[in-house]
């Protein structure tokens, strides 16, 4: 569940202070897939970032399950995104040191799982690249980073699963499959789904659909 | 040059070129700095040089040499000044003396000074630049003793009166003379001649000392030299550097070695940051040839930028050096005389050279990629292939450094074997570098900061071998110059520890030896051995004559008195290299010190004949001893077993250490063994210890300088893999990595790469140690466990320092930007 109460965003510019976001109310339910839309510059990632706690908001209040993210600091957040939260990146965020499937482990680790590195495979094999466990991210295409970056994601099974464009950067094609595979997932583990994209298809593979328009948020059809 | 400038401006608020910047200013500082103080360090030894001579050049003869000689030296306006030596008595007080005359012409010395003292073993004196005025002598302290007088009274020297006016406590051209017939007494050369002491047959000899430029003196002594007999000796500069000048010059190529270091280091992080500062700039030229801006333009842009930032590093870094060279000269204070001619313009312009060559083989080829930049790189991140090959890069940045250093070593033979040095350096680390990473990183949890750090060092694989090899070459040559440095204190110290003897008995009579030991004794002064000395020639080397059987050069140093002594204990610091020590049996022969037996080309078992007053005594060689002729006690090229000596007329010599507060007690001491004279050392060995303390500070400034520059090199090294480690550390925080965890991986980052360099460092240290110990100064190799302790003690800490504070921003990087970043 997570619970955002008027929540404001500014940031200050040489112009300037300028609100991102003015005062956005919403309730998301556990087990639900949420997709936020709207056009270049319109605060939706910047929503997504406050509600994932991976910044501060300049007001209001957001609640991750029991959690009250705007009255945590850094670390505090840190340890609940390790415990709780999931991420997909547009451009993928892979370690580029680390081995696919040390790359799925890392998140495991820092939360102190046992059995890190068989959960990892388990995973890799999910997304269909266990040959490919000790391979760089250099040695692997745009579509098997982002299958990495996914089967990262859900290898810590979160409570909510966080993804910011990750077709963004695919084509078409491989676009559909990895979509395919994170709402496949997204199923199978039962978890939150909150992501924000420009495309409508993909955004109308969602539950809920939310339109954000300078800095306001309203829910579609 | 309007773009460029405004360019220049916003790089450097935006925090692009300064350490661009510091780097080239601390490399033209370093030049400009050491070139500078390397100048006037060599022109005060010149002048010193002049000053020991007392002249540029001394022409030395038996007898009076041709007035045409000294009239041709005039008519060249070379200064010259003259004075005549003799063993002459001196009377005073109804007492007698025999005393070490020096009769010295106006305007001696020509160069260097004289030191005077108002009385006798005063703590007190000071320099003039003249000799004694007609009608007055100078005595040494040991004179004034035995002759019982006091400044004022009156002295005989042939027939004629001097009056005693002040004491003689050093002279320029004293040179190390120990063994002279007696204490010194000088005169003016006008008063020898009313002495009337000079008769047929005297053994006299006459100095001329003369002065000039350097051109003049070189002409006149071409005319000169042809015309000198057997029985002329000319010393010039090339003969007459003082002991002391030894040790400065060491400590100059000293400076000008680690010195290199720094600039060739300079020289990485230059090349390193431009590097990076060419790279920041790729969208900012795409965007501008989008607009229509050409390859020349952007290229001359880039260029007349980097070019005015080499143009103020050169002003500041000449001015930082200006106080650097200063720095060394309050260090080197008392070395150094005034010189006035050392060029303020040379250094500086040395040290702008050294920012133009760095830049131009350093900063040219990334700039040369830049130019490069496609403007497609504004549709598509397009990494910009580099118009010159990995080949050429390295010929460039090689000749470059070649350049560096010949700029500021000015020799050819060093610049190429130092970059050899490195280039063999560079491999070795490489290779173990190489291994180093290649070790798996399962030994540790992938997400402890152990394992983060190591994750971190194997993916900047190429940056973790390029700072393995700076640091660890830095801190090895740190470690090998403080392991050398107390190798030497050490020695030194070993040989002159607290209560070294600093001053010479000689002339002790065989019935004074028990009388003088009861009474230091009682003035609670530690006595050492005192020697018995017999004086002899030696005459037959294998039953031929010496002349037949060494070299005219050899002849010169044994074809005098020796001392020749018998002791029946071997004699402290004294090493039996061949033979061996006495039996005790009465077939003992002598035992001879080991550089006269390998000059002489003698060896164990030759027969040796010496002539002791008119006796002959036979011998042959039972051993051959080496001995440290540093240390400041009796030393004797040949020793005899205890009887065969006894039957000749023998003195006794020793040394004492007397502290300031006892040495008022020599006055005392002297009236009662009048015939006894006395060396005072102290003055050498403080001036020696002063000297050893001069030279490890200067080592410390440089090794400030080469830390400084490694620092560079690691901020630099940090700042290029910066963007990257941002990334990665927000992705961390993303995936719930916290502050401590990244700080921990981060410092363990360092510590690895540290116990990786000092490992390295310290063997490698060892390994040249090993080298220096047994090849140059000619001691036992030996482990130095400390340097494997306090090396990497201290410069693990300081690394591990400087790269977290250097790698702060990226710590701190909110896990945001990951989103902004898409």
């Amino acid at each position: 569940m997570i619970i955002a109460k008027k929540i404001v965003k500014t940031v200050t510019t040489r112009a300037g202070e300028l609100t991102i976001l003015q005062g956005i109310d919403l309730h998301i339910k556990p087990g639900e897939s949420v997709a936020i839309v709207g056009s270049s510059g319109s605060g939706k990632s910047t929503l997504l970032a406050l509600l994932a706690g991976l910044d501060n908001s300049t007001g209001g209040e957001i609640y991750l399950g029991e959690q009250p993210l705007h009255a945590m600091n850094e670390d505090q957040r840190a340890i609940l995104r390790a415990e709780r939260v999931g991420f997909v990146f547009q451009s993928f965020q892979l370690l580029q040191g680390l081995t696919a499937l040390e790359n799925i482990a890392l998140p495991l680790e820092l939360n102190r799982v046992e059995g890190a590195e068989q959960l990892a495979e388990q995973y890799l094999n999910k997304v269909g690249l266990g040959e490919r466990g000790h391979h760089y991210p250099n040695q692997l295409s745009g579509g098997e980073q982002q299958r990495v970056a996914i089967a990262r994601a859900f290898a810590s099974q979160p409570s909510v699963l966080f993804a910011d464009e990750p077709t963004g950067n695919l084509d078409g094609e491989t676009g559909q499959r990895i979509a395919d595979l994170l709402f496949d997932l997204n199923r199978d583990e039962d978890c939150t789904l909150v992501l924000v994209t420009h495309d409508d298809e993909l955004a109308a593979r969602c539950e809920r659909r939310l339109r954000m328009q300078s800095g306001r948020l309203s829910e579609e059809g | 040059m309007k773009l460029a400038l405004k360019m220049l401006g916003r790089d450097w608020r935006g925090g692009e070129l300064q350490l661009l910047f510091a780097c080239l200013v601390l490399a033209v500082a370093t030049v400009s700095g050491i070139t500078h103080f390397s100048a006037t360090l060599q022109a005060s030894l010149m002048q010193q040089s002049k000053d020991f001579l007392a002249g540029s050049m001394v022409l030395s003869s038996p007898r009076p040499v041709s007035a045409e000689w000294l009239d041709e030296a005039r008519s060249r306006n070379i200064k010259l000044s003259e004075n005549v030596g003799m063993a002459s008595m001196a009377y005073a007080n109804e007492k007698m003396q025999l005393a070490s005359l020096k009769a010295v012409s106006t305007g001696y010395p020509l160069r260097g000074q004289l030191r005077i003292a108002d009385q006798p073993y005063s703590a007190e004196s000071r320099v003039v630049q003249h000799g004694p005025a007609v009608g007055e002598a100078w005595l040494a302290s040991s004179m004034a003793s035995l002759l019982e007088i006091s400044p004022g009274d009156q002295i005989e020297i042939g027939k004629t009166s001097l009056l005693f006016s002040k004491v003689l406590v050093d002279e320029p051209d004293r040179g190390f003379a120990m063994f002279s017939v007696g204490p010194r007494v000088m005169i003016n050369l006008t008063d020898l001649a009313s002495a009337d002491l000079i008769m047929p047959g005297s053994r006299v000899s006459y100095r001329y000392q003369f002065d000039a430029a350097d051109a003049d003196m070189a002409s006149y002594k071409a005319w000169l030299e042809p015309q000198l007999q057997d029985s002329h000796r000319l010393r010039t500069l090339d003969d007459a550097q003082p002991r002391l000048a030894e040790a400065l010059q060491r400590a100059e190529r000293f400076l000008l070695l680690a010195g290199s270091l720094a600039v060739m280091l300079s020289g990485l992080a230059i090349a390193m940051s431009a590097q990076r500062y060419c790279q920041r700039h790729f969208d900012h030229v795409a965007i501008l040839k989008t607009l229509g801006m050409t390859e020349g333009r952007v290229l001359g842009l880039f260029a007349t930028s980097l070019l005015l930032l080499a143009l103020l590093a050169s002003v500041v870094g000449g001015l930082a050096g200006f106080g650097l060279k200063s720095l060394f000269e309050q260090v080197f204070a008392e070395y150094l005389v005034d010189v006035a001619e050392v060029s303020l313009w040379r250094p500086w312009l040395f040290g702008l050279a050294t920012a133009m060559v760095s830049l131009l083989a350093f900063a040219w080829p990334p700039l040369r990629a830049l130019q490069k930049t496609s403007a497609m790189a504004v549709l598509r991140d397009l990494v910009p292939v580099d118009p010159l090959s990995q080949t050429l890069r390295l010929l460039i940045a090689g000749a470059g450094s070649v350049a560096l250093l010949m700029i500021y070593t000015q020799s050819w033979f060093l610049s190429l074997g130092l970059l050899g040095g490195l280039a063999a350096l560079t491999l070795v680390v490489g290779l173990l570098s190489r291994a180093l990473l290649s070790v798996p990183r399962r030994f540790s949890r992938l997400a402890s900061p152990l394992g983060l750090a190591w994750a971190n060092l194997q993916r900047h694989r190429r940056h973790t071998q390029l700072q393995l090899m700076v640091y660890s070459s830095a801190l090895m040559l740190v470690g090998l110059l403080w392991a050398v440095r107390s190798d030497l204190l050490d020695d030194w110290r070993a040989s002159l520890p607290e209560n070294t003897p600093n001053h010479f008995m000689v002339n002790v009579a065989e019935y004074e030896v028990e009388n003088l030991r009861q009474q230091l004794t009682q003035a609670g002064v530690a006595t050492e051995t005192i020697f018995p000395m017999v004086r002899g020639r030696l005459t037959h080397i294998n039953g031929e004559s010496v002349r037949t059987q060494v070299t005219k050069e050899e002849q010169r140093s044994i074809d005098r008195e020796l001392n020749l002594t018998w002791n029946d204990e071997l004699p402290p610091k004294n090493v039996v290299e061949q033979g061996e020590w006495w039996r005790g049996d009465g077939s003992d022969g002598v035992s001879i010190e080991s550089r006269l037996a390998e000059r002489l080309g003698l060896g164990l078992g030759d027969e040796l004949r010496f002539q002791i007053g008119a006796d002959i005594l036979d011998t042959k060689i039972q051993s051959i001893r080496s001995l440290d002729w540093q240390q400041m006690r009796p030393n004797f090229y040949f020793i005899f077993p205890t009887g065969v000596l006894n039957q000749f007329p023998a003195t006794y010599i020793t040394s004492v250490y007397l502290g300031a507060e006892q040495k008022p007690m020599l006055t005392g001491l002297m009236r009662e063994f009048p015939t006894i004279t006395v060396i005072e050392m102290d003055v050498i060995i403080a001036q020696i210890n002063s000297t050893v303390d001069r030279v490890s500070q200067a080592i410390e400034i440089v090794f400030g300088l080469v830390l400084l520059a490694t620092a560079a090199v690691l901020i630099a090294s940090i700042l290029a893999s910066q963007r990257e480690r941002r990334r990665d550390n927000a992705l961390l925080r993303t995936m719930g990595g916290t502050s401590p965890l990244l700080w921990r991986a981060c410092g363990w980052e360092f510590i690895v790469l540290g116990l990786a360099a000092n490992l390295i460092a310290c063997f490698g240290a060892e390994l040249s140690l090993a080298a220096i110990q047994s090849q140059l100064l000619g001691i036992d190799p030996s482990f130095h466990p400390q340097l494997w302790l306090v090396l990497p003690a201290i410069s693990i800490p300081v690394l591990v320092l400087i790269g977290i504070a250097s790698s702060r921003a990226s710590l701190y990087e909110p896990p945001v930007v990951l989103l902004r970043d898409s």
